[in-house]
Order: structure tokens, then sequence, then C-alpha cells
């Protein structure tokens, strides 16, 4: 398995997805920079409103992870999961190499969960990617106090772990589909109304697309129980999904 | 061949394939998204926010799709994956040869791609301006539904993704990777994002940001879609003819 990961990052090595995976990320980091140049800017009546409001207050480390996170999150995870799964899919249908790679002496299950591992590990290097940019960012704005890690890296990372269903989703779409731009399609127009649900009261707990918006900037005071239910969700399509994905591709009659 | 023809056997490619199906979803899907955002909001905020703005319920709906939900954030995303399709057809069967070492002028082949694009375009803007009226008719708008707004909506959104279309057109005909033109597309319209909600001085020059100025708080003021109108038309020409330069010297080995 280790080995068939290994391949399969060589083949991303002079791709493209690496520009991808780390450019979202730095656009969503200067998104969250213009929040705390508008945050700066406001009357400090308003500015004492918005303190009240905010969880984490007024400061830079928390209203720059909001910035950030409030496109990254809905906007950009959900349709970049898409994006990576097509991507690392995409070399064995455009090249009709499918044939050829089973013929290896490789096992399917192993070929599956290479390229799905492969997957997760590129979502969550652009995860990572968005927290050490956000760091960097709010050094270069003078914010104070001590970093707040549990905010700018395990959150982040704990919201990547609720993409996994879209991933599990995505490696299945992507590998039924030659044609790359239907599974990216299907995350966009699924994407669409994230900002909508994620905002809703309970509705969100049906949409697995909003959980990484809703886990990175809800508020958990009082859906506790919402949350836990959200993590079960999670886990158990996530082996629904590569069970059927596995088994599926086991069937596959790859002509 | 005339460029009918050609853009009638494109129309004919693109028969059995996904296409058609993404045309139809994509708004539908926008529109129940809608819907779903009407019956949620509509009586408890958003109607008393229209009134408090002094605008029709249509308007704050005009507003939500495009603002909101983002389906003029998210337009140059979406023909960047129509164009992927288009393309898809050459790329796949290999086809580039056989169709260059035909007697059709480069030029036909070329555009006549680019208005079957602009063909699907327009098919999804006019069927998400459709599927808005039938939201706010089963929302039961009090106002009564007034033509003009929308059809300026639909025609603006039209001028803002020309030069969308004539870009990604080139891209997609360029690059044998369809997922590059998409992602270029995706990368576009999140920058388009973030420049027009912070810098709109800025995003009046930049390409993904132009379907955006359609429906600039609802209610188009003089001035405020200029940049769909002119920006739109203007750089559809200039990417259009540079794009069909390109293509017309390109070596299809």
């Amino acid at each position: 398995m280790k080995k068939l990961i290994s391949i399969e990052f060589f083949k991303l090595k002079r791709s493209t997805i690496w520009l991808v995976i780390t450019l979202l990320p730095v656009i969503s980091v200067l998104w969250g920079v213009c929040f705390v140049f508008i945050f700066r800017a406001v009357p400090a009546d308003i500015k004492a409103e918005f303190t009240k409001v905010l969880p984490g207050g007024s400061d830079t480390w928390y209203i720059l992870f909001s910035g950030s996170a409030s496109l990254y999150m809905p906007l950009m995870l959900p349709i970049l999961t898409a994006v990576i799964m097509t991507w690392i899919t995409r070399l064995e249908h455009q090249q009709n190499a499918w044939k050829s790679l089973l013929t290896l002496p490789v096992r399917r299950s192993s070929l599956f969960m290479s390229k799905f591992i492969t997957g997760i590990l590129l979502m969550f290097i652009s995860i990572f990617s968005l927290s050490f940019f956000m760091i960097i960012a709010a050094i270069a704005l003078g914010a104070t106090g001590p970093m707040p890690l549990l905010l700018l890296v395990l959150k982040p990372f704990i919201s990547g772990l609720t993409a996994l269903p879209i991933a599990a989703l995505f490696i299945i779409i992507s590998m039924h589909f030659s044609n790359a731009a239907v599974p990216i399609a299907i995350g966009g127009v699924l994407s669409l109304p994230v900002s909508l649900i994620a905002n809703s009261e309970r509705l969100w707990l049906l949409y697995p697309w909003s959980y990484p918006a809703r886990y990175a900037l809800g508020n958990a005071t009082g859906q506790e129980n919402l949350i836990i239910a959200m993590f079960a969700v999670c886990i158990l399509s996530v082996l629904i999904l590569t069970l059927f994905g596995l088994l599926s591709f086991k069937k596959k009659d790859i002509i | 061949m005339k460029l009918q023809i050609l853009f009638r056997n494109e129309l004919i490619k693109q028969r059995r394939t996904l296409l058609w199906p993404s045309v139809l979803i994509i708004p539908i899907g926008a529109c129940c998204a809608m819907l779903m955002d009407m019956m949620i909001r509509y009586k408890d905020y958003l109607y008393g926010r229209a009134l408090k703005n002094g605008v029709t319920s249509w308007h704050i709906l005009m507003t939500e799709n495009h603002n909101l939900l983002g389906w003029g954030t998210f337009m140059p995303f979406f023909i960047a994956i129509l164009c992927s399709f288009v393309y898809n057809s050459e790329f796949s069967s290999n086809a580039w040869k056989k169709t260059m070492s035909t007697p059709v002028s480069k030029a036909g082949i070329y555009f006549s791609k680019w208005l079957v694009v602009l063909f699907f375009s327009f098919i999804m803007i006019i069927l998400n301006a459709a599927g808005l009226f039938f939201v706010g008719k089963i929302s039961g708008f009090p106002e009564s539904f007034d033509l003009f707004p929308y059809t300026r909506y639909v025609l603006l959104q039209f001028s803002g993704i020309l030069g969308v279309t004539a870009l990604h057109n080139w891209l997609s005909s360029y690059f044998r990777n369809t997922v590059g033109p998409v992602s270029v597309g995706f990368i576009g319209s999140l920058i388009s994002y973030t420049l027009f909600f912070s810098y709109p001085d800025y995003s009046k020059y930049f390409l993904y940001s132009f379907p955006l100025f359609a429906a600039k708080n609802g209610t188009v003021t003089s001035g405020d879609y200029l940049p769909a109108l002119v920006g739109g038309i203007l750089s559809a020409i200039i990417i259009l003819i540079a794009g069909y330069f390109e293509f017309k010297n390109r070596d299809i080995v």
C-alpha cells in the first residue's frame, strides 16, 4: 500500500495540482487579511458590538481565522475535494490505463485505497497550508498574545475530517466517469447551497457538504448533540461509501 | 463550411453526453436552493428587509440568488465545466488530427465551439431566471412580477460571461488535461468573489468578476452594470481574436 501511495505521488510530481492545493489557501488567507483590515477600520463602538457577538472577540488571530475559513470551508474545500479526486483518477482515464493497471499483480482493493488515501493526503496538505499561511499572515499583521494553535491548526484539521464523506463519494464518482468535467460539475452544484444550509439551525446536519463550514465557523454552544451526530454521520458514511466503492471497483469490468 | 452547420454538428456531438443533463441540473439545483432559502427566511427576515430597503421581494430574490447563493460567483466555474465537455469529445477520441484534416476552416471549428459554449451558457442563465420566477410564485410574493429587471439581469449576465467563455474556449482547446482549465475557472471565480466584495474597484477590471456586476445589490443603477456590459463584450473580442490566432497557428500532433 505504501508503495502504491508513493507511486500515486510520483504520478503527481510535475502536476499543477500542487499549485491548486496551495494557491487556494493563499486566496482564503488574503480574504482573511481583508477581514482584519476592515475590522481595524471600523469605529470603536461598532467594534465593541462585534466583540460581544464574536466568540473570539476582536483578537487578530480569531478575525483572521474567521475570514479565511469563511471562504475556505464552505466554498473551497468541498469543490477542491472533488477536483483532487478527479485529478488522481484522470491519468488512468485519459490514457485508458485502467486495463494495464489492473493486469498488474496488484490487488484492486489496494489500488482503490491508495488512490483514496492519496486524495485525502492532498486534501490535508491543502488544509495544513491554510494553517501555515494563516500563522504567517497573523504574525505579519502583528497579532499579539499566545498563538492559538487549537484554532489555527486543530480546528481546520477536524473540519477536514468532516469532509471525508465528500472525499469518499467523489473517489467513487471520479472512478466511474471518464470525463473529468462530470464529477467537478456535480461537486460544483452540490457546493452551491452550502452557505445557505450551513447557516440553518438544524437542516445542516442533513447536508454533509456543510459540515466543514459548520464545524469551523459555527457556534458549538448548545449544539453539542448535533456535533456528535455529525461525527457519527461522517464515520458511518465514510465506512459505507468506502466499502461500496471498494466492492464496485472490484466488480467493475474494465473494457 | 458554414458556421451554422458546424454549430449544428457540435450540438449533435453533445447529444448523448452528460452536457445536457449538466446544463439542466445546475440551474435547477440553484433554484431548489433558492426555494429552500425562501421557505426558511422569506417571511421572517427577507420580506422585512425588502420593505426596509424599499425594494420588492423579486429584487431580494435576485440578490440572494446572485450574491448569497453565489450564482454570479460560480458562473465562470460552470462555464469552464461546459467548455471541458465541449472539448472533451475531441481529446477523448483523439479526434483533433481528423477534425483538422477535414476541409473545414480552423476559424469555423474554433468559433462554432465557442458558439456552442455560449448557447449552453445562455440556456443555463435563462433556466435560472425562469426558475427564480417559479420560486417567487411558489413563495407567494405579494408584489407582481416585473419582467424588466429580470430581462436586464439575464442580458447583463449574458454579456458579462462573454469574456470568460472566450477565455475558457481557448484554455480548453489548448490543454489536454480537462481538469486544468476547470481548476483555473474555479480559482478565477474565488478571486472574483474576494475582489468583488473587498476591492470592488479592482474587480471592475477582472474578467471573472464581470458576471457579478449583473445584479449588484439587486438594483442595477447607472454605472454599476458597465463592467458586465462593456467589460464582457470588449474582453470577448480581444480574447477571441488572440485565441483564434494561436489556434490557427497551432500544430496538432
